[in-house]
């Protein structure tokens, strides 16, 4: 059984940004008239999502929200040792797009850099993975970092998923604490299901795929080169996997939903949040909503839904002292792999900053043959 | 559970007025049978059935026949 315990490692700072270009559910009724859209916002509760520019990558989204982070925690860059990038969008085939970003960072070479290949589930995935490095070693603080441009990947006539996918990065501070406190993180995943979703061209497999469109079984033309997601298994995955996970997690923890002040799961759609408070028998004020305004971003929804719902805090609440800014928080992100994990922390929800919007990019990280 | 009493709970599920479903009726004649639907059919199936829908088998549906088949518990 994939359980793990992490001890003495908080998280100390959050932030997330998002591209400045926000795209409207309604307007992709250019496209596709006026009913498709608006049986999907119906069905997904999705209003609304931000995309990134043409030259806006992945790394830049991390890079921008760590800035942010770095910035507004007054962290010195020098005891940073460690930075794990969670993308599935490099920025090239090799290197891993960690190294571009510890450049941009101005982190030291002293700082352990890596990148992990997970969507949904990378948030859960790449705390544990931070958490764990960072208790085998003597460093003070170490960043997790996500970006995502997923909406790069959809054929724009999908209806699907062309409304479904925002772009988003995220950081988030871990520190060391003398604090008493303990990490208990459940990760799974199926391999067997690995085709759900999947973009089958670009990689090693098929180097000469053909870039024709075709009709596939769900009525919808694509080529190898678009995303493709088996909507319906991902679905019932959702709803049994999913909430199986998170009732093995409470009696492993031995504890209830009513320990958890705050339920932070994927962005997936809502009726799947709707599933996962009605199977887990939760307040519905207890689960924060952000898919309306920024769309289903991957790996980044957990932390960006945090930043949206306590972003704005104490403003909202001026005579909070610290006890209630301390927040219990169970987490499960699932998706792509199919791979998931649930997991919970204590957050101090003043260390949850406000979502920013950015249009920066790295110039100089488009290679031209002259500069080789 | 009767092949009435399965298509009273179809209809209930996927918002369809009472008694406009039979089990010859052709699921592409059901304006209301849309993806949302298939959602809804799926969490229903896992609740009342501990039958976990495929895409496969969703596919595979043709009348509403072919559902009630399948509303046994698993």
């Amino acid at each position: 059984m994939s359980f793990f315990k992490n001890r003495g490692i908080k998280i100390s700072g959050i932030t997330s940004v998002v591209p400045a270009n926000r795209v409207t559910v309604e307007s992709f009724s250019e496209v596709f008239g006026e009913e498709i859209p608006a049986k999907f916002t119906a069905g997904t509760g999705i209003k609304a999502m931000y995309k990134a520019l043409p030259e806006q990558t992945a790394s830049d989204l991390a890079t921008a929200a760590a800035e942010k982070l770095i910035e507004k925690k007054e962290i010195d860059r020098n005891e940073i040792g460690l930075m794990v990038l969670v993308t599935q969008s490099p920025d090239y085939r090799r290197p891993s797009s960690a190294s571009v970003v510890q450049k941009r960072l101005k982190l030291p070479i002293e700082c352990s850099c890596m990148e992990i290949n997970l969507g949904c589930s990378g948030f859960i995935y790449g705390l544990q993975t931070a958490m764990s490095l960072m208790a085998a070693s003597d460093m003070k603080y170490g960043l997790l970092l996500m970006g995502e441009t997923a909406s790069k990947l959809v054929h724009p006539f999908d209806k699907s998923i062309v409304m479904m996918y925002g772009d988003a990065g995220a950081a988030v501070l871990l520190e060391k604490t003398e604090d008493d406190i303990e990490t208990i993180t459940l990760l799974r995943s199926d391999g067997e299901r690995y085709k759900a979703i999947i973009l089958p061209a670009g990689g090693f497999r098929d180097m000469d795929a053909p870039h024709d469109r075709f009709l596939c079984s769900d009525g919808i033309e694509r080529s190898l080169y678009d995303i493709y997601m088996d909507g319906t298994s991902v679905f019932s995955f959702s709803i049994s996997d999913v909430p199986k996970a998170l009732e093995d997690y409470l009696k492993y923890t031995e504890t209830t939903s009513d320990d958890y002040d705050i339920f932070a799961f994927h962005q997936a759609n809502e009726f799947i949040i709707k599933q996962l408070i009605r199977k887990l028998k939760l307040k519905k004020d207890s689960v924060p909503v952000s898919l309306d305004h920024y769309g289903n971003t991957g790996g980044i929804s957990i932390p960006i839904t945090l930043c949206d719902a306590f972003g704005s805090y104490p403003d909202s609440n001026q005579e909070s002292g610290k006890e209630s800014a301390m927040k219990r928080i169970l987490m499960s992100g699932f998706g792509i792999g199919l791979s998931w994990g649930v997991t919970s922390v204590s957050i101090d929800i003043r260390d949850v900053f406000p979502i920013e919007e950015t249009d920066d990019y790295y110039r100089e990280g488009r290679i031209t043959p002259d500069m080789l | 559970m009767t092949n009435q009493e399965k298509i009273a709970l179809l209809e209930e599920t996927l918002e369809i007025d009472e008694g406009t479903l039979t089990e010859d009726t052709l699921l592409e004649d059901v304006d209301e049978y849309d993806s949302m639907a298939k959602l809804s059919l799926i969490v229903m199936m896992d609740d009342e059935f501990a039958v976990k829908l495929t895409g496969d088998m969703i596919k595979g549906f043709q009348t509403v026949g072919d559902i009630l088949a399948v509303m046994e518990k698993a």
